[in-house]
């Protein structure tokens, strides 16, 4: 809001001190540690069908099997699919049981 | 943003793609020249956060020249954190939240709940900060602080709400005595702006403050609506005009369960707004002409219905109906109940192969059973119990609106607003600095 007209400063310097609105945030969880070399590794996908996910899923796969000759990769075909399945603790269990490692998700889930 | 409601800390080990690849047939060459990134997103990423904690941000500090310079540097501040809404915003000062919890009997540190997609901590202090921002008064604080808990209730499902590709956003319905006390509109304009009755755009603006910062549904960033839509700015809050109400016709609180004369807010997560031209209920040829118009309007092929069929308590929407229509339909005969077993009938969806696609697309997400639960004609909703109406608007006949509900979310919740034990002398202040109360 530029001051656009000729009027004298009425009032002098004015200090604002105001409340931060975001609010206070609980980090509970962190992130797990990060995989030191992807040979070997068994990297899994969970899709939320949208947004190509068959189609770029699919090419990520390609290109990881080029460069990691020895790395496994469930497709995210073997898990459930859609934003509010891979949100759930039983998809977890599912990564947890097919011994995944990492998890690649997408598209914008 | 999404980690976060999961309790990690608000960063994500994630690449950023152009849209454009994410669209059918796309050149998906982005991909492969950036394989790095998310081979590093794999291996190398490290988070800022790396142990738990509570992350309180501090307060901010503005200076100017005058009030006038120091307000615009605080709204520029409040932009580029993408706290703002556009429009300008009062500043939220030790003095003025301080003002407006007089407006609770609660401690300031008490936590309401948490925002997703965010997972930002909803305390009563942060609520009175957005209250500040939206310009609001302490009498509005106890309908304000309700509708948080309403809208966090799991059976809104306020996390679709908040960063769904469609555009919704909390109607919220006041009943009871508090809404003339607070000046909330329930006649005319009464989703519109108003200077005789201010509150509900004051507590609706709250309401998107504490939904865009606390929560992080942020456009295009947490929140993903394509258009947002205008109900956003200032949301819908209004009240029922329970004086309106024809003798017979329950309000919509006693209906849900609530005492007659309670003070309660119920919120249903909707997505359309439309307005309805209906003809006069003089007689019963305008009642059903009215009723066939409503049903026009309210028995579409939406995606938005399907999760009420799914859910016994959900309802595809709120239709308004104004007082003079809804006196003439009870001199006629027609019962609130009647009525709603009349659109319930009337606005049944015949089969189609796109209703069956979208059945089956919601059977997956929800994993039920679309035999188990659907015949032809589908209804909009699990009985006619579960179609709201809400008498409210100008005292004219000739229009009605419907709020058509927000596909994937649960249902309405109501429940009950405390006052705080200053009340009376809270209602005292505020007639002395804004005149009496209106009586319409």
């Amino acid at each position: 809001m530029k001051n656009t007209t000729n009027e004298p400063n009425l009032g002098g310097p004015v200090t604002l001190k105001v409340y931060n609105p975001a609010g206070g945030f609980e980090v509970t969880q962190v992130h797990a540690p990060r995989l030191l070399d992807l040979n070997g590794k068994t990297i899994c996908e969970l899709s939320n069908g949208a947004w190509e996910s068959p189609r770029t899923f699919v090419f990520i796969r390609e290109l990881l099997q080029k460069q990691f000759a020895d790395v496994r990769l469930i497709p995210f075909t073997e898990f459930p699919m859609g934003s509010e399945q891979i949100d759930k603790e039983s998809t977890i269990d599912v990564l947890v049981q097919k011994g995944c490692q990492a998890v690649i998700t997408g598209n914008a889930a | 943003m999404a980690f976060a409601g999961f309790g990690f800390s608000a960063e994500a080990a994630k690449y950023a793609f152009p849209i454009k690849i994410f669209l059918p047939g796309s050149d998906l060459g982005p991909i492969e020249q950036n394989i790095d990134k998310i081979i590093d997103g794999l291996t190398k990423w490290k988070p800022k956060a790396e142990k738990k904690r509570i992350e309180i941000p501090p307060g901010l500090t503005v200076e100017g020249k005058d009030y006038r310079e120091a307000m615009g540097k605080m709204n520029l501040l409040f932009q580029k954190n993408r706290w703002s809404d556009g429009l300008p915003i009062l500043p939220p000062t030790e003095e003025y939240v301080n003002w407006l919890l007089t407006g609770t009997g609660l401690p300031r540190d008490t936590v309401i709940g948490k925002i997703l997609p965010r997972y930002g901590i909803a305390t009563i202090e942060v609520i009175a900060t957005a209250a500040a921002m939206a310009g609001c008064r302490p009498e509005y604080m106890p309908v304000l602080i309700t509708a948080l808990e309403a809208i966090l209730d799991p059976q809104v499902y306020h996390q679709h709400m908040q960063t769904s590709t469609g555009d919704a956003y909390p109607a919220v319905i006041v009943n009871g005595p508090i809404a003339k006390q607070i000046r909330l509109n329930s006649g005319y304009g009464c989703l519109g702006p108003s200077s005789v009755y201010p509150a509900g755009a004051s507590i609706g603006r709250a309401i998107r403050f504490l939904l865009m910062n606390v929560g992080g549904a942020v456009p295009g960033e947490g929140a993903m609506a394509l258009y947002g839509g205008p109900a956003r700015y200032t949301g819908l809050v209004f009240a029922e005009d329970e004086d309106g109400l024809p003798s017979d016709w329950k309000p919509l609180n006693v209906e849900r369960g609530f005492a007659p004369g309670s003070n309660t807010v119920t919120v249903l997560a909707t997505s359309g707004t439309t307005s309805v031209w209906e003809g006069a209920a003089l007689e019963e040829k305008g009642v059903l002409h009215s009723l066939y118009d409503f049903a026009g309007y309210m028995g579409v092929p939406s995606g938005g219905y399907f999760a009420a069929v799914f859910n016994p308590q959900g309802a595809p929407g709120i239709l308004l109906v104004g007082p003079t229509t809804a006196q003439g339909f009870s001199k006629l005969g027609w019962s609130k109940e009647k009525v709603k077993t009349h659109l319930w009938e009337n606005t049944k969806l015949a089969e189609s192969e796109w209703l069956r696609k979208i059945l089956e697309y919601y059977s997956v997400r929800r994993q039920l059973s679309v035999k188990d639960y659907v015949q032809y004609p589908m209804p909009i909703a699990a009985s006619p119990k579960n179609m709201m109406i809400v008498v409210a608007g100008g005292k004219q006949s000739g229009h009605s609106y419907w709020l058509q509900v927000h596909g994937g979310t649960f249902g309405p919740v109501t429940r009950t607003i405390a006052l705080p034990a200053n009340w009376e002398t809270l209602l005292r202040k505020a007639e002395e600095e804004l005149g009496p109360a209106p009586t319409r």
